[in-house]
């Protein structure tokens, strides 16, 4: 025990004596472990945010296609579709988007739906004159609740909103640029039809009738179109398309790493460093002495930056909003309002990273040290 | 104490550069004598005390230490015993800069069981008697050539080895401060410490504190004197 606080002592200040050189790889190291804990960070983020949706989706939702586009639903179809076997319930909804060009952002305009397990942050549910917003909304327009929300559509038509309430970040993609008002003051916003609502969600009893459900919908309104969960999700991935990013991103800290251990193995063992070896060797430390030594060396330096960088990465990924790998990212920055992911954090990324960054570096400072320590220590007789 | 049977080292065997540094040298060293191993420059007399001090291998012949052949001994035992048995100063000193004096001297016994209070214990004891305590918090590369020669030989002192090798001790040092070294390694000897020295120095080998000069000449022995029975 003693032994080993010595010979940490001395790894310690090892390290300090070459100061430069270990601060300059520290750097480095540091950096790379930011940009791999950073695309671990963010691409599971975005898949719990997309596994979120996915769960949060309605079973079924049913369009109405005219001129294949999605148009508006008639009330009387539900009464149709809810006569079909397997069908517990059907419910319209009311929704459209918003383009606001305040903020050059593009709100998602909605009622409130039974199926939407939204919670509310602070406030109530909107009633008629009054909204409520999602958190990226609020941000964008610096709304607080009380506040009140104005909506334009050309020049005549205007909607004034109290903000009743805000969306807490349970899921920021799907709450985020959302705005949730009552029924009356949405139809009346967008002119809609009163007989009329933007779709149906279709609440089947038994998930694996989804499809049959889907199926006698079809054959029943020919002008609808049902469109199952599985199938919203696919629509998610396409809006983040993230995939392509991500693989950019992964690619640039590949190389990053590469240039590292590149750079690290060009190095090498010092003259100076073999010299210590040898020293060391001479005076009665066993190989397994100096490998010990070394062990601490490396552990420090690269344990330090696995620490640092999973940090670093962390508040980068979800309090800097990953803005590193915003040019890859464009898609869904356009896209949707910015909105701050929320921290997932899973262990076993952890444990990845640490096997990418903290056990190569180990290994590349061990080996050329262990092969240095078992030559004989005769050579440095004569330096 | 320890013998050399019949050594002999050949360096880069087979290859064009082939070098027979040692050819069957054979001595004995007794207890608490001085030794020194004299003869003109690549004469082996570097070879020899690595063999001695067990950081050589020899290609041929048997090392003894305390009559228990070394030679075909695993590192790892070579190591510890030269840790027991033996304090090697360098000709170069090999001491490790960016780091204290303390630190220096201490460091042969870091990976030991030896309680830090101690090695500190020792530390302070050697640092008197070599009359350089007030050094103990200097880095190395700070020192003058003798001061770091009595760090190097204070380094060889802490794991207090039976054996003290020193290759060529005074090589930097001027006349004042080798008499100083060997009026030193006179008194490790007194203490009962066997101390061999290579060296081509007169003031080394024409003193009158060593015991045994043995003259090497193209890695063979040519002269062996015993100049002074031991007390
Ligand atoms: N590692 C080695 N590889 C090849 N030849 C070596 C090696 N080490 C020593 N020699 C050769 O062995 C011979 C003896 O070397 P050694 O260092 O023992 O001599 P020395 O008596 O200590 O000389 P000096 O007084 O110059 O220090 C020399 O000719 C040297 O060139
Ligand atoms: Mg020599």
């Amino acid at each position: 025990m003693r032994k080993h606080y010595r010979i940490l002592e001395y790894a310690l200040s090892s390290l300090l004596r070459r100061k430069y050189k270990n601060l300059a790889l520290w750097f480095i190291y540091t950096l790379l472990v930011c940009v791999l804990s950073s695309v671990m960070f963010l691409t599971h983020s975005l898949k719990t945010e997309a596994l979120n949706v996915f769960t949060d989706a309605p079973e079924l939702i049913v369009q109405r296609l005219s001129g294949g586009r999605h148009d508006l639903i008639p009330l009387q179809y539900a009464a149709l579709i809810e006569s079909i076997p397997g069908v517990a319930s059907v419910q319209p909804r009311y929704w459209g988007y918003y383009y606001d060009p305040l903020t050059e952002g593009n709100y998602t305009i909605m009622t409130k739906t039974t199926n939407a397990e939204l919670n509310l942050l602070t406030g109530t549910m909107p009633q008629e004159g009054q909204c409520a917003v999602g958190k990226g909304v609020a941000l964008a327009r610096q709304l607080d609740i009380d506040d009140t929300m104005f909506f334009t559509l050309g020049s005549e038509q205007k909607l004034m909103l109290k903000v009743v309430g805000i969306f807490t970040v349970n899921s920021s993609v799907l709450t985020n640029d959302l705005v949730v008002l009552n029924k009356n003051d949405l139809t009346r916003f967008f002119t809609m039809d009163k007989a009329k609502a933007t779709d149906f969600i279709v609440r089947v009893g038994n998930e694996l009738e989804i499809n049959t459900v889907a199926n006698k919908i079809r054959r029943m309104l020919p002008d609808t179109r049902p469109i199952a969960r599985s199938e919203i999700l696919r629509t998610y991935e396409n809006v983040f398309n993230w995939r392509g990013g991500m693989a950019l991103v992964m690619f640039c800290g590949t190389l990053l790493a590469f240039f590292i251990f590149a750079w690290d193995k060009a190095t090498g063992l010092s003259a100076e460093e073999r010299q210590e070896i040898g020293i060391l060797k001479a005076i009665g430390w066993e190989t397994s002495d100096v490998l010990t030594l070394k062990f601490w060396e490396a552990m420090v330096v690269s344990f330090t930056s696995f620490i640092g960088g999973l940090i670093l990465g962390y508040v980068h990924v979800f309090y800097l909003g990953g803005s590193i790998f915003e040019p890859f990212l464009k898609g869904w920055s356009v896209l949707l309002p910015p909105f701050d992911l929320i921290p997932y954090i899973d262990i076993y990324q952890v444990i990845v990273i640490f096997f990418l960054t903290v056990v190569p570096y180990l290994a590349s400072t061990i080996i050329p040290a262990w092969k240095a320590a078992i030559a004989d220590p005769d050579t440095i007789m004569r330096t | 104490m320890v013998s050399v049977e019949a050594v002999s080292k050949v360096y880069n065997a087979g290859m064009p550069d082939e070098m027979l540094a040692l050819s069957e040298v054979s001595l004995d060293t007794g207890r608490a004598e001085m030794v020194v191993l004299k003869g003109p420059s690549g004469s082996g007399k570097t070879t020899l005390l690595g063999i001695i001090g067990c950081m050589v291998r020899p290609t041929q012949g048997k090392v003894l230490i305390d009559g228990r052949d070394v030679v075909k001994l695993p590192e790892r035992f070579l190591t510890q015993i030269r840790r027991k048995t033996f304090g090697f100063i360098f000709q170069h000193f090999n001491l490790i800069p960016g780091i204290s004096v303390g630190e220096n001297i201490c460091l042969p016994l870091y990976p030991t069981r030896i309680p830090t209070a101690v090695m500190k214990d020792r530390l302070h004891k050697i640092l008197t008697n070599l009359d350089i305590q007030h050094k103990v918090n200097t880095e190395v590369t700070r020192l003058s050539g003798g001061e770091r020669q009595r760090v190097a030989i204070a380094r060889a002192l802490i794991n207090d080895p039976e054996m003290l090798l020193a290759d060529e001790p005074t090589a930097h040092l001027d006349s004042k401060l080798s008499e100083d070294l060997i009026d030193i390694l006179r008194r490790l000897s007194q203490q009962g410490k066997t101390v061999i020295i290579a060296s081509h120095d007169p003031i080394v080998y024409d003193n009158h504190v060593v015991n045994r000069i043995i003259e090497m000449r193209h890695g063979r022995v040519v002269d062996h004197q015993i100049k002074q029975a031991l007390l």
